[in-house]
Formats: structure tokens, sequence, C-alpha cells
């Protein structure tokens, strides 16, 4: 019986895949009970370095160029068969599109409960996960009692733990023997600085303190560095300085990111409308009466103008998420 | 051809919410239901299909009676008929529990194709379309945003971080929707008054034949809390170049959006 | 005086133009009754005020008055003609009964004849100042080119010319009754008195005939129709006039299930009285003066919608007359950027002379375009998603509705069961961080007033009075019975609220559905406070201020003085305001616009910011939560710290502590 660690990849091992395998460590730690991993790819190369210190006992590395992409089919068989073989009495993966959807269909082949985008798990007599409900506004322990117990956890949210760099048994596998109903036509990336608004996780919105039509670099320089999209308040479109397809508000666009950062936007209820149910916001505005501070979580009084540089500078120096 | 939308009755999310006494369970008087925000872009591209191609589009909900309202806000933007598998407030019925159910209607519904959204905004399980598909034998595609039929084969774009995948996919399949695929329609008033003549089928939990484990729950809230109801408001101090440091450090390892 | 040739041919063209002329009039009438539905307001009801109001509107041009010179010049024109009106009768039954005068030969046969000499020089005149006001002046209300304007100002100043050279041959040729009483002609007859009585004869002929067929033109110019046909239709108009309120939007029957289809798509869906309004429509743009989006060069103008509409009804006569299906009107004659663009203000309906109903005309299509369609700018949709679902236009949490007022130990009607008033805090004052300051500040105002009354919290919703006028009146109708549901919960005496569209929906809309309930606008209620001594006001002056009228309360409800004796209670010392009142400029929130994007033309709020401003005000005050966040908007575009406040804020800041 072991804990199951699936480290996702596309074309290198995701960050998320090391927060999971951390996360499924101090689990395995506290069940008394060893940490495996699994790896579903084309050949890793020399990704599985990464893996040093992470406390798994075996990683089972399934390597062909035909799971080099996320397939249902290929993927779902080759875990839920590993969890089989295992006894695996926990089972994790990493709360991203394919991650959530590849540990549903494997919840469901193996007929246990499933809790998926957890922010926190661990083990009390059995598999604890925190999850977040009702659109992030409550926050619910959930006991899980099949076996396995299955979750996904949050990228971003769990800190990596190394002790030591010793590397696990790399036990090498290939592609299932099975046929694949759904095939992929075409992997499209889409380029940065071009993240769509309304999907975006951050979202780096500038309005009347932007001035003019010019200084929009300011921002996109911080979207960049931190991946989010640019929008626009109201003020800044009527003014013409930037697109409307940019407007966040009660006419524009409403948007709902994890991360909202409001430069130099008053923050009046039209523009409230369009982004109230960010997870956080965050205001930066040289008029500390300015109304978007009162509906802020983190507010920095200051000219949009030198706060926005210093937090791209600081953003880009330190470790990146 | 035959599309059976999974819909879900859902309270309003924009609501206040509260912890109930015995700490675990969510307050939900007085809190005013809508149907699952990603499952009516699901209704809604089973409405273009059938505008474009033809098809009869059932709408299939587990749930309370009050269900049926949401049902008639489907069939008001162009669904056909809707099947309610009546299930009391009180059954505590999982994702998993709830997949079972809605398989079993299924299998009788002679589906072509099966629409979700991709996750139901009270509980984001985020599984139930999967564990139809799978329950069924279905091939299955999540977060799609976008669809083409041609003959038997559905070719969607599915979401992933970054970018997009391009699936190809013989029918029968059960595809879960995400926002941006299409805008769902505003009704008429032509179509909310025939909704209300609708068929709406109601068949009890019991009569699907399932058996106890199958319902049984796997998990269970132990606990429920109040994150942040309120924006916290705090304006930082100090120098500039600190208040920024300190932000981004609150960013990353406290709130962890960063 | 005409040879027998000439009374048959005159005979001939008198009977083929009468023939004609009636036929025309019945294919007019005809038109109207065939392709207009039947209208909601019964419009015989109170007939004796109706015909009063009309008789005054043309006999006194009081309408037309609002612009003196024109309504003087106007006027001289109208009296005109019914003077004249005797002797064309005098005229044609002349031409085979000479020398008939419907006066005979009474001493009145005299006072007429100077009377209509006289009149014949003041509309020359007054054909002249307004010819001279179109062609020379050219204001930009009056379209131009204009050939039908010029061929009736030609036509009617030339029968009149006409009718003195007539006049003045006949007296040459020695052969006028009455001649010194025509004193115009007399002074004309001069002129001819050198001329031989051959040519003489021949130039009486020529006047007579010009006269007579200058007369027919006229009538025929009527029946055409140009838009001379106001001379019968505008009356009628004015006798069919809305009598019902002008907040008052007609109640469609949802229910019916005979109803094909709600709201108007094409031109046989509008009533008899909307098409009468056509023909009624003397294209004086007056109603486009002082229209918002006009003025801030949007594609609305009131008066291309209406003109418009007139020429689709007429050139698709035909098929409407068999009962045929025309064209649609939206995307055909009626671009949807217009339809869209109104915000209801009523300064259109408010200039009228003719009394037109433009606004009916628009939501009419709205409705059809939301309800039928499901046609309309897609941020209406996710303010009617939230109105239904959340109970106001943003989506906030319901159940946070009264969050605004905690610690401010305001009663709610749940606990209280009754109060005298009922004070609807509405969306805004609940959920908008600005406009949550009004009511506050209402509140401190009631306490200090000792008013007994209470606040529904959470059982209020949005009135979706923006939701009707958008055209849906699906979700206002759902709106309204669950409002009067919980209203009939409670017992108070009469309803309390701050925004001019609860106050025209309660007062005016409502009612149908259950919710019959007095209520009184914050304007009104505080006035009624201090004159009743239950407030006392400091009256420190403060700076100066400019009151903007909004249009819900002023132009649709007719109050104009209560805010205006409010602030002069408060002390404040008022800046003029260059349209106030009944040419009050609408902020540009109102017709559910606040909801939508204004993308064309010039923004409507800062176009009434700066006009505001302009006098020399450091403060504007309004009674009208739409209109304080359209104006604050303003004055942030513009720069300005300017401060918009609400009556209510105004007066709290002047309780006597």
């Amino acid at each position: 019986m072991s804990i199951l660690a699936i480290l996702e990849q596309r074309g290198t091992l995701k960050p998320c895949a090391l927060e999971t395998a951390s996360a499924a460590r101090r689990v395995a730690r506290d069940a008394g009970l060893a940490l495996d991993a699994v790896y579903i790819g084309a050949d890793p190369g020399d990704q599985l370095s990464q893996l040093a210190g992470l406390g798994i006992r075996r990683l089972f590395c399934h390597a062909d160029p035909a799971l080099e992409h996320y397939t249902n089919d290929r993927h779902v068989s080759i875990v839920a068969d590993l969890v089989r073989e295992l006894n695996a009495a926990v089972v994790l993966g990493s709360a991203t599109a394919l991650g959530k959807e590849l540990c549903a269909s494997v919840a469901a082949r193996l007929d246990v409960d499933l809790t998926q985008d957890c922010v926190e798990v661990w083990w009390d007599g059995g598999l604890m996960t925190r999850k977040p409900i009702y659109a992030g506004k409550v926050l619910a322990d959930v006991r899980m009692t099949h076996v396995p117990a299955m979750a996904t956890l949050r990228p971003n949210v769990t800190p990596v733990e190394r002790d030591g760099d010793a590397m696990p048994e790399i036990v090498m596998r290939g592609a299932p023997a099975v046929s694949c109903r759904t095939e992929l036509k075409e992997a499209v990336m889409t380029a940065a600085g071009a993240i769509e608004l309304t999907e975006a996780k951050r979202v780096v919105s500038g309005g009347r303190g932007i001035g003019g039509p010019e200084t929009w670099p300011v921002l996109q320089a911080l979207c960049d560095a931190i991946g989010a999209a640019l929008g626009a308040s109201r003020a800044a479109v009527d003014a013409k300085w930037i697109e409307p397809s940019h407007q966040v508000g009660q006419t524009g666009k409403v948007v709902s990111p994890d991360l909202y950062v409001a430069c130099g936007i008053s923050g009046a209820i039209q523009h409230q409308a369009g982004m109230r149910t960010s997870r956080i916001v965050v205001a930066i505005n040289k008029d500390a009466n300015a109304p978007v501070f009162k509906i802020c979580d983190y507010g920095i009084v200051g000219d949009l103008f030198e706060v926005v540089p210093l937090l791209t500078r600081v953003v880009t120096e330190g470790p990146k998420g | 051809m035959r599309i059976v939308v999974l819909v879900k009755r859902v309270p309003d999310t924009a609501s206040v919410f509260k912890i109930g006494a015995d700490g675990k369970s969510v307050d939900l008087s007085g809190l005013k239901y809508v149907m699952s925000p990603y499952d009516e872009y699901a209704v809604e591209e089973a409405v273009k299909i059938k505008e474009t191609g033809g098809a009869d589009v059932v709408l299939l909900g587990v749930g309370p009676p009050e269900t049926k309202d949401i049902i008639r806000a489907g069939l008001a933007m162009g669904a056909d008929s809707g099947v309610l598998i009546l299930s009391p407030a009180e059954t505590a019925l999982t994702p998993r529990g709830t997949a079972h159910a809605l398989a079993a209607a299924l299998r009788d519904l002679a589906a072509d194709l099966v629409l979700a959204g991709k996750q139901a905004v009270d509980d984001d399980a985020s599984q139930v379309p999967e564990r139809v598909a799978e329950l069924l034998g279905w091939p299955h595609v999540s977060t799609i945003t976008q669809l083409a039929l041609s003959g038997n084969i559905a070719t969607v774009h599915r979401e992933i971080e970054g970018g997009y995948y391009v699936y190809e996919t013989p029918l029968p399949a059960v595809f879960s929707t995400q926002k941006g695929i299409n805008v769902p329609r505003y009704p008429t008033l032509p179509n909310i008054m025939k909704a209300k003549k609708k068929e709406i089928r109601e068949i009890s939990l019991d009569s699907l034949g399932l058996s106890g484990a199958m319902l049984e729950p796997g998990m269970s809230i132990v606990s429920a809390a109040l994150p942040r109801q309120a924006r916290l408001g705090r304006i930082l101090e100090g120098e500039l170049d600190q208040q920024v440091r300190q932000l981004v450090a609150i960013l990353r390892e406290q709130e962890k959006v960063l | 005086m005409l040879t027998l040739p000439e009374k048959v041919v005159f005979a001939v063209i008198v009977a083929v133009s009468l023939g004609y002329f009636t036929y025309r009039a019945f294919v007019l009438v005809r038109l109207i009754r065939r392709a207009g539905k039947p209208d909601p307001e019964d419009r015989l009801h109170d007939l004796g005020a109706r015909m009063t109001g009309a008789a005054i509107d043309v006999l006194l041009q009081r309408r037309t008055f609002r612009k003196p010179w024109i309504g003087s010049l106007h006027l001289l024109i109208v009296w005109g003609f019914f003077v004249f009106a005797v002797n064309t009768i005098n005229h044609f039954a002349g031409a085979f009964l000479p020398g008939f005068n419907l006066f005979g030969q009474t001493f009145l046969a005299n006072i007429y004849a100077a009377t209509a000499d006289l009149f014949a020089v003041l509309i020359i005149a007054g054909i002249a100042g307004l010819a001279f006001r179109r062609h020379v002046l050219r204001p930009d209300l009056l379209t131009r080119p204009s050939p039908e304007s010029a061929i009736v100002f030609t036509f009617i100043a030339g029968a009149m010319a006409a009718y003195l050279c007539a006049k003045a041959t006949e007296m040459a040729l020695g052969k006028l009754p009455n001649a010194e009483w025509h004193f115009v002609a007399s002074w004309l007859a001069r002129g001819f008195a050198a001329v031989g009585p051959g040519p003489l004869v021949v130039a009486a002929h020529v006047a007579w005939w010009c006269d007579g067929l200058m007369h027919l033109a006229l009538i025929g110019l009527l029946v055409i129709p140009t838009k001379h046909v106001h001379l019968v239709a505008g009356p009628f108009n004015l006798l069919f006039r809305r009598f019902r309120p002008r907040g008052q939007m007609t109640t469609l029957n949802l229910e019916d299930e005979n109803a094909e289809s709600f709201g108007v798509s094409r031109m046989a869906e509008y009533s008899w009285k909307q098409l009468l309004d056509l023909y009624a429509c003397i294209e004086c743009g007056r109603c486009q003066e002082f229209c918002p989006t006009h003025v801030s060069k949007k594609p609305l103008s009131p008066k291309k919608l209406v003109v418009d509409l007139k020429h689709h009804l007429l050139s698709n006569a035909s098929p409407l007359l068999r009962g045929d299906e025309t064209g649609a009107l939206v995307g055909g004659p009626i671009a949807a950027d217009a339809v869209w663009a109104c915000t209801t203000c009523a300064a259109c309906m408010e200039h009228c002379p003719m009394a037109i109903e433009h606004i009916d005309k628009i939501t009419d299509m709205r409705r059809h375009l939301v309800l039928m369609e499901s046609d309309f700018p897609e941020t209406a949709a996710t303010a009617f998603r939230n109105m239904e679902t959340a109970g106001n236009p943003w989506g906030f949490a319901r159940n946070d509705r009264a969050a605004w007022a905690d610690g401010l130990e305001v009663p709610v009607m749940a606990e209280k069961g009754g109060a005298d008033v009922l004070y609807w805090v509405g969306c805004s004052g609940s959920y908008d961080d600005r406009c949550k300051n009004i009511s506050k500040a209402m509140v401190r105002i009631l306490k200090a007033a000792g008013v007994d009354f209470a606040m529904l919290g959470e059982e209020e919703r949005c009135t979706c009075e923006s939701a009707r006028r958008l055209g849906n009146e699906y979700l206002f109708q759902m709106a309204a019975r669950e409002i009067a549901e919980t209203l009939n919960t409670y017992a108070f005496k009469r309803i309390l609220v701050t925004c001019p569209h609860c106050y025209n929906t309660f007062k005016n809309e409502f009612p149908a559905f259950g919710a019959a309930y007095e209520v009184v606008h914050h304007a009104a209620f505080i006035q009624e406070m201090i004159e009743s001594g239950r407030l006392n006001l400091e009256t420190n002056g403060g700076p100066l201020v400019a009151f903007h009228d909004s249009c819900y309360l002023g132009r649709h409800n007719g109050l104009y003085d209560a805010p205006r004796r409010v602030l002069a209670s408060a002390g404040q010392k008022m800046a003029p305001v260059a349209r106030d009142r009944e040419k009050g400029f609408c902020c540009g929130a109102g017709g559910g616009r606040m909801w939508l994007e204004e993308h064309l033309g010039e923004p409507i709020n800062v176009l009434r910011f700066n006009e505001l401003t302009a006098g020399g005000a450091d403060c504007i005050a309004a009674a009208c939560p739409f209109c304080i966040t359209m104006l604050s908007d303003a004055a942030k575009r513009e720069g300005q710290d300017t401060e918009v406040l609400d009556l209510a804020e105004i007066v709290a800041r002047q309780l006597s502590l």
C-alpha cells in the first residue's frame, strides 16, 4: 500500500507536479506509508533529476511518443491500473485542466469519491482535504473515506520541500495497449501577452490614472511578469486610450480572476460590478480617498508610474510562481 | 440527433453565505437559486446545434422538486423537454452518487451527445460529466471552448493553461463546457411561454436500480468556515519599496495568487 | 363676373378637385383605421376637457407660444385661416352666384371686408416672417432644403396676394360692393387706376382665377398629404392627446394566448393614435431641440423618427390598406442605434406643439426587440439577469441589501410590522457606495423630523423600471407583482423614495399590478417637513448651487418647485442654469441607458455638467441617484472637483444640532 502522486508534464515537468509530490510526501509521512509517483509523457530526458530529495520511493515512468500529449483513454488506463497494482491508499493529482479531467475519470473507473481543487491536504487517520466552495466564499474541510482517497491540489498553494537529494527508483514502462477513441489533432499555445481577459487568472487594469494612450507598456510589463491579462476601466476606454475590448465593468467584461490589480482606477460601482468577484483585489492609486481602497484587499497609495515598475521588478526578481 | 444536457440547481453565488449552527453546513435559507452558469453554456451549445442541424434537446438533472424551475429556464432557451431525478435536499449525494444516477437515467435516453457545464458553482466538484462518461463507457473531453459536429465526429477545442488542444472524437461522447464557448441567449417571451407547456418527466431515485454502495458517500464535510466575506481593505505603509516587497510577499506566500 | 365658359371650367375643376380631395381624405383616414390597432387609452374620456384644451391650443396657439415670436406669427396665420374661411366660401359660391356674401348686405359684411383685408396683410407678414426664419436665419431644427415648405409659403402668400389683387381690380372696375371697407384693396386699387378697362378686366379675371386655384391648391396640399395636413390632423391629435400620466407605459397582457406578437415591429402594429401622430407632425423640430441624444450628435432625432415613420406609412399605404404585411421597421426606415439611444426624457413630448407621443413609439419597438427577438445590447442582458436573480442591476448579494444601514439603527418592516412611512431605499441607495450617503442622509433627516418610518431591508428588490423602459415588460411585471405581494403584507400610510424613477413607477405604474400606494419623493417630503416645522435647518450659506432638474421628477411628474424650495429653505444660493425646468437637459441615464454603452456622439452627461457649471456654481444639486452618478462621472472626466450632492445630503448638512 502506498501513496500515489501523479506528476503532470507538458513538455517539461510542471512546477505544480513538484508541489503535489511535496504535499503527497507529507501525507505519506503522517500515514506511515511510502510515496510512489507516476510520470506519463514522451522521453523525459533529464527532467526526472528535478525529483531529487522529494521523498519519492518509486517513480513509474511511462515514456512513449504516443503519450506526449494527454489522451483520456491512455492516461486513465495507466493510472487506474497502477492504483490497483499498488493498492494505493491515497491518490493525489494537480488541479490543472488536464489533471482534473484525469483524476475524475480515474475516480469513476475505481468508483471512489474525489475532491478537486484543494488548497490543502493532510492526514488525520485518513485523508483530509480543504477546498473552497460557493465561489470561494466558503472553505470546507472534507474527510475522504474511500480507498483510495483521491484529491487534486490547486497549483501555486503548496511549498516544494526537499530533504537531501536522493532520487526515486525509476521503473520504466511503456504505453498501454488500449485503443484511443479521442485523437489529438493540434496543440495550440497562445502567445504570451495575449491572455484573454475573461478567462484570465490574473488581471492588471488601468484607469484614468494612466493619463494617455502611450503609457500602457508600464502595465503590460507587469502583465507579462505575472502572466496576467490587461484590462481597463471605462474612463480609459472613453478617453480612447485603449480599445473597448479591454474594458472591465458593468458595460464591459465581467471578470473573476484570482488576482485583480487596479491601477489608477477610482473604483466606482460600474467598475466594481465587473470585477467584484475577484478573489484578491490590489489597488494602486495616488488618491488615498479613492473608493477603490474600500473594495480592495491590499492597497498602496502612490503614483502607479512609480509603484508598478517597482512591482514588476520585485516580482521578476523572486522565485517564479 | 438527441442531445442530453446535464443541469444543476445551485444557489446564486452572489449571495452572502452563512455557516449553519452545526459548523459544517451552509445556511441555504432565503437564497435565490439559478441554473449553474456553466450549465447555461452547455444548454446554449445544444440549442445552437438544434438550430443549425436539428436535434432533440433533453435537460437532465438530479435534485429536489424545485429543480424544475431551472429546467424550465433551460426549456425557455430552446431545449425540448426535461427529466428530473428526484432527490430530496437531505439526500447527501456526492458527485459520484449523482453521476451514477445520471448515467442510469441516460441509459434509457438514447443520447448521441451529452453536454454539461465543467463544474457546478456550489460545490465546484468538476467531475460529474467525466464520471458519467466513464460509467457509460463513452469518450469525453472537458472544458471545451468550441464544438463542431461533422456527421458522427465531434471536433472540440479544450482549454488548457496557456492554450488549447484540438481533439476529434466519435459520438456518442460527453463534453463539459467552459465559459467563452458561446453567449447564452436571453430567452424570448414566446419561448418562456412555450417552456411552461414542455414536459418535465420526474423519476424517483429508487426507480433507477442503483445499489446502496453506489449512493453511499465516500466523503463528508466535517467543518466549514467563511474565509473572508468582506475585503480586507488593508492599506500598506512605509517606504514605497518596502510596501511593494511586502505586497509581493503577501500575494505569493499568504494569498498564493502569484 | 365670370363668363359662362369660365363658370363651366371652374365648376368642372372644383368638382373634380373636391372629388379627388374627398377621395384622398378618405384614404388617409382609412389608412389609420385599417393599419392602426386600438389604442390602450380611451381617447374620448373626459371629452369636455379635451375639447377645451384643444380649442385653447388651436385658437390661442398656447403651445407654439413657447417661442413667443414664432407663436405670434403663427397665430396670425391661424386666425387668418379662420377669417378667410368665410371669404373662400364667398369666393367659390360667388363664381356662380355673383355678389354672394355669407354676411349678405349687412353691416357685418362691411366689418368682414375690413377684417379680411387686414388679415390678408397679416398673413403675408406672418408667412414672410416664418419664411425668413426658415430660409434666411436657418435654425438647426428646421429641415433644409424644404421644397414642401417653400411651396406652402408660396401658395398661402400667393393666395392672399391674389385675393387683394382680385378685390383691387374689381374695385378699379367699379364692381366691388363694400369697396370703401376694403381698405387695403382700396389702396392697391389706386395702382390699377392707370390701367385701361380692357387689360383691367383681364387682370381681374386672372386675379380671380389665381385666388381660386391657389385656394384649391392649398386644400390639395393638405390631402397629398404634405405636412400641411396638420391643419386637420393637428386639432384632432390635440383632441385625442394623452391624458394618462406621461411616465406611464402601457401594460401588455403577456398572458394573452391569441397575441401573435408583442411590441411593434411593423407599421400595422402601432395604434391608430400613434399613426395620427405622424400626420400631425409639422416637422418643426422643437422635439429635437432639447433632445439629449440629438444634441449630443447621436443618430436619434425624434423629428427624424416621426418623419421617417410617416414616410414609411405613406409609401406603404397600398399594402397597408390591403392588409398585407409590410417591412420591418428596425433595420428598415429606423436604425437600431436610434431605438436604443433614447433616454425617455420626454423633452420631445413636452415641447411638441401637436402633442405627438414620441416615447411610446420607441419603447414599443424596444418591446418587440427584447420580448420577441431577444435582439438587444448585450450589456442589457447582464442587467436583466442581475435584476431577476439578485434583485439589483449590478448583481450584488440580495441578502446584503441592508448592509448600508449597519449601525444606523434603521427600523425594518419585518420586525416592526408597520409604520407611517415606508422608506423605499432603492438599488443605488442600497448598493452604490456613493449613493449610500444619500440614504444615510435621508435617515438622519427622518430621525431629526421624528418620522415613524421603516425600510424593507432585504425584502426590497429592484422595481425593474429601467428594464421596462428597455422593453423587458416580462421582467418588469414579475417584479411588480412580487413587490405588490411584499408591500401588501405591511401597514403603512405612504412610501418615501429618493429616486424619481422609483417615484414614477410607484405612482403611475405599480397600481396596475396591485400596489396602489401613496408615494412621495424626498424633495416633496422634505419640503413638507420643513413647512410643518418638523425640520429646522441652518441657513448659513454654502457654495453657489446649480440645481439639475431630473427628467422623471420634472417633465414626467411635474415636480419642479419642491426641490427649489427645499434648497432655498436650506439657505442655498442658486446659480442660473441655462436649460432648466421644462427645458431641463437630461443627464443621459434614463430609458435604461444607465446599463448601456454610449459609443456614439458626445457624452450627454459631460454636456450637461459643463452647462450646469457655466453659471459659476461650485456645487451641483440633484434629486436622483442616476443624475448624481452621471454628473459625478462627468466631473471626473472633466477633471473638475465640483461637488455633486443630493438634496438629502445638502439638507442633512444643514440640520440644526
